[in-house]
């Protein structure tokens, strides 16, 4: 069961990289990064479970929180020169 | 007993894969970034809450499960703001959502733009 | 090259700086923390306390005496450095909060279904417009915007003083937000 779920967090994570590459706007790029992100939190977690090791739970905290802080760093530090005219 | 919390919890695994894939379908097939938000709000929200629902079912009443809350609540705190950030600053950027946009009837709200 | 030594040189004389104004800051930030809520300080010691316990998950004494100093030592830092927060009353959270959150579990499960329903059948009509918010304390707005966010279908895209500025996917999950139910529950709280 565990395996099933993680097949769809990859079947998900492949749609989500389509919208990643695809993106008009280099927003829509950092709300799928993002996204992947969170999808990867929950497959980290669901791994831990499939293997038989719960500890992997300690590792999707961490990677919770520097997902948070990743996409605030990013979107701080985002200049108008940074978005070029074809994008917008 | 243990049937019965095992169905329950394949039961949440299967609303949270079903909530997963809804959610990138939507990151796909939404028309602006704007849109796309509310489909990051369903992975957020539902995919995350009931895949580890099920998981907290699965390790029943232990550390392992209050680590897992703990990644919920934290979640459910840090997403709205990673949300709000981005469309915060794509109407920063000038980016114009395809919307409709709908005056308010009674004159209490001022208007943001001036 | 040049712009990044500029950079280099411009950051290490803004730390320079922050050093050397330290002395003269230190007195207004003692003076400052008088008015700080101490109830609020012991629920954030609690907080940590329990942390720590779920994180580490080893029941040792040694290792419970190191994560009662390292709390200790992060409260205490918070109180001289006057981030502690003195308008949080965590009376008022633990009473009525945990009530709200149930409440926002069930809207956010059923405006999940109506979104995914707009989203499988490619039914979405998008509306953005204002909303005034009727909170009068800066976590009473924040809440209300999370709130509003946290609900998939409904995203605040900018605030201004008490005016939101919401995007919405349906028509529907307008009027809701519109009628101003979330909105008294969040004021009624007075957090």
């Amino acid at each position: 069961m565990f395996a099933l779920v993680l097949l769809v967090c990859a079947i998900c994570i492949v749609m989500l990289i389509a919208r990643a590459a695809k993106g008009p706007t280099a927003f829509d790029r950092i709300l799928a990064v993002n996204c992947i992100g969170t999808v990867i939190i929950l497959g980290i977690s669901l791994h831990g479970f499939a293997l038989g090791r719960p500890e992997f739970v300690d590792i999707s905290i961490l990677y919770a929180v520097l997902n948070f802080l990743g996409t605030l760093a990013i979107l701080r530090f985002y200049r108008k020169s940074d978005v070029s005219d074809e994008d917008l | 007993m243990n049937l019965i919390i095992d169905i329950a919890s394949y039961i949440c695994f299967f609303i949270g894969a079903f909530a997963l894939i809804t959610g990138s379908l939507g990151i796909l097939r939404l028309p602006d970034v704007y849109s796309r938000i509310h489909a990051a709000g369903i992975i957020d929200t539902a995919a995350v809450g009931f895949i580890i629902l099920g998981m907290m079912l699965q390790s029943g009443f232990s550390l392992t499960s209050a680590k897992l809350a703990l990644i919920v609540l934290f979640l459910f705190f840090t997403s709205p703001i990673s949300g709000h950030a981005v469309a915060m600053m794509a109407n920063k950027f000038g980016i114009k959502p395809e919307a409709k946009e709908i005056k308010p009837k009674n004159k209490n709200a001022g208007d943001l733009n001036g | 090259m040049f712009n990044v030594n500029l950079g280099v040189v411009n950051m290490s004389h803004r730390i320079y700086l922050i050093f050397s104004e330290n002395k003269k800051m230190e007195k207004k930030a003692i003076k400052k923390t008088r008015n700080i809520n101490k109830l609020s300080a012991l629920a954030y010691t609690g907080l940590m306390v329990l942390l720590w316990v779920v994180l580490s998950g080893h029941f040792t004494p040694l290792l419970l005496s190191f994560g009662a100093l390292s709390c200790l030592f992060v409260i205490y830092m918070a109180w001289r450095g006057d981030v502690l927060m003195g308008d949080i009353k965590p009376e008022q959270f633990f009473l009525k909060v945990p009530f709200y959150w149930i409440w926002l579990a069930l809207e956010i499960l059923k405006s999940n279904i109506s979104t995914g329903k707009a989203i499988w059948t490619n039914n979405f009509e998008p509306e953005i417009f204002e909303v005034k918010a009727s909170q009068n304390s800066e976590n009473g707005l924040a809440n209300y915007a999370n709130s509003i966010t946290l609900t998939p279908g409904t995203v605040t895209v900018l605030i201004k003083g008490n005016i939101f500025l919401v995007h919405a996917l349906t028509a529907e999950m307008g009027k809701d937000v519109r009628s101003g139910v979330m909105d008294k529950k969040i004021t009624k709280m007075a957090l």
